[in-house]
């Protein structure tokens, strides 16, 4: 607050950034669950109130289009020192790919801003990507890779996609340690940085569906 | 690009971090001994002990003499704490990003948070964000694999709050409160 007081004095400022005690929650199964296409269409959301005070957790659905594809409890609450699995399950249980973004966060305490001051708090949120879908049997068609300063991995295809990358040098010999590649088909490409020396890279899934790609 | 569909090398694929050793003699009975590893994602943000409620007191105050510029403000911290431990693609890598919700921070004035990462393991990599009337969200820490910070006073990741302004552009009727919101996510 600016304030004029006697003798024409300028007063202060206060901003004054709070925190105030609360609930702290942590997720303990993941931020990321992918559901291959055929396997039982329900999961969960391990959370843990690692205080000593019950806590109201929300979880909030963002879907990438206005039809939901998931239920799941919007609420729930977790006693002190209580872990809890919080279910969902796909509502389509068909092998169209499919993808939900969960947003975990707890109670935010009430907070008063005080005239003249500027109040900040914080507020922690966990963000938990969903899956589902069929894995592409046909990577060499449905993956596109494309060479530049990075190595940048794209699905054209319908399905996903999960493979470990290794670059390989000249004699062949495997460059550092592989690198985890997980392909959406929603558009959303993931850039590799390639370790110097890098010939060429194979990537393999775990079925043995593998590609590889020479540097140009 | 090429490319064969030869069955080769089989890893664990987006699977929970379950392993079985099966244990076997010829006098014992046979039995699996089983352990999960839980895949973590915890954080939370703590003063210099450790305690999770806080505040800071930004003190913006006039100068000495007319004339001057109000004097630049010392900056503060918090503690970033938090354990990750990674799973199989798509969980493993994550990352911090910080959106400024619920307020705005009046014309002219700036916040910056600056991360300085302390812990072990892959901690990943920091970077600081500037929050204005025309910005309010950012990354803070990409790359976050298998790592902790910490829990004792003093550990985690450090953050610097700092405030910058200009005399011209500070409003005293603004006034309210603001949140910064720091998500996790797998990146």
């Amino acid at each position: 607050m600016i304030s004029l007081g006697t003798g024409g004095r300028l007063g202060a400022l206060l901003l004054l950034l709070s925190w105030a005690a609360r609930a702290q929650i942590s997720v303990i199964n993941g931020l990321a669950h992918f559901h291959p296409c055929g396997d039982p269409s329900l999961g969960e959301i391990v959370v843990a109130n690692t205080l000593d005070s019950a806590v109201r957790v929300f979880l909030e659905v963002e879907h990438p289009v206005e039809h939901p594809h998931i239920a799941i409890p919007s609420e729930w609450i977790l006693e002190a020192g209580q872990r809890a699995a919080i279910p969902y399950h796909w509502l389509d249980a068909d092998s169209s790919s499919q993808a939900v973004r969960v947003w975990v966060y707890s109670t935010l305490p009430q907070a008063r801003a005080e005239m003249g001051t500027w109040t900040v708090q914080t507020q922690i949120r966990y963000a938990i990507s969903l899956f589902r879908g069929c894995l592409t049997t046909s990577p060499e068609r449905d993956v596109r890779a494309d060479w530049g300063n990075t190595l940048t991995w794209q699905m054209v295809g319908p399905d996903f996609w999960s493979a470990q990358v290794q670059a390989y040098g000249t004699l062949g010999e495997a460059i550092q340690a592989p690198f985890d590649l997980f392909l959406t088909p929603f558009g959303t490409s993931v850039s590799q940085p390639l370790p110097h020396g890098t010939s060429y890279v194979v990537a393999r899934d775990s079925r043995g569906y593998q590609i590889g790609c020479k540097r140009p | 690009m090429i490319h064969s569909q030869k069955p080769y090398w089989p890893y664990l694929l987006a699977a929970p971090m379950a392993f079985s050793f099966p244990a076997w003699s010829q006098t014992a009975a046979a039995h699996d001994v089983d352990f999960t590893v839980d895949e973590a994602a915890m954080i939370r943000i703590v003063d210099a002990n450790a305690s999770p409620a806080g505040v800071m007191n930004f003190h913006v105050q006039a100068p000495a003499i007319p004339g001057q510029a109000f004097p630049s403000v010392a900056s503060q911290s918090t503690y970033m704490q938090f354990t990750s431990v990674k799973g199989a693609s798509p969980d493993n890598v994550r990352q911090v990003d910080v959106d400024l919700i619920g307020g705005s921070l009046p014309s002219g004035v700036q916040l910056t948070v600056s991360p300085s990462l302390n812990g072990t393991g892959t901690m990943g990599t920091g970077a600081p964000i500037t929050f204005s009337a025309s910005n309010g969200t950012g990354t803070l820490i990409s790359g976050i694999q298998s790592a902790y910070t910490g829990d004792a006073p003093g550990d985690g990741v450090l953050l610097q709050y700092a405030l910058n302004f200009a005399t011209q552009n500070l409003d005293a009727a603004s006034s309210g409160m603001i949140t910064l919101r720091y998500t996790i996510s797998n990146s």
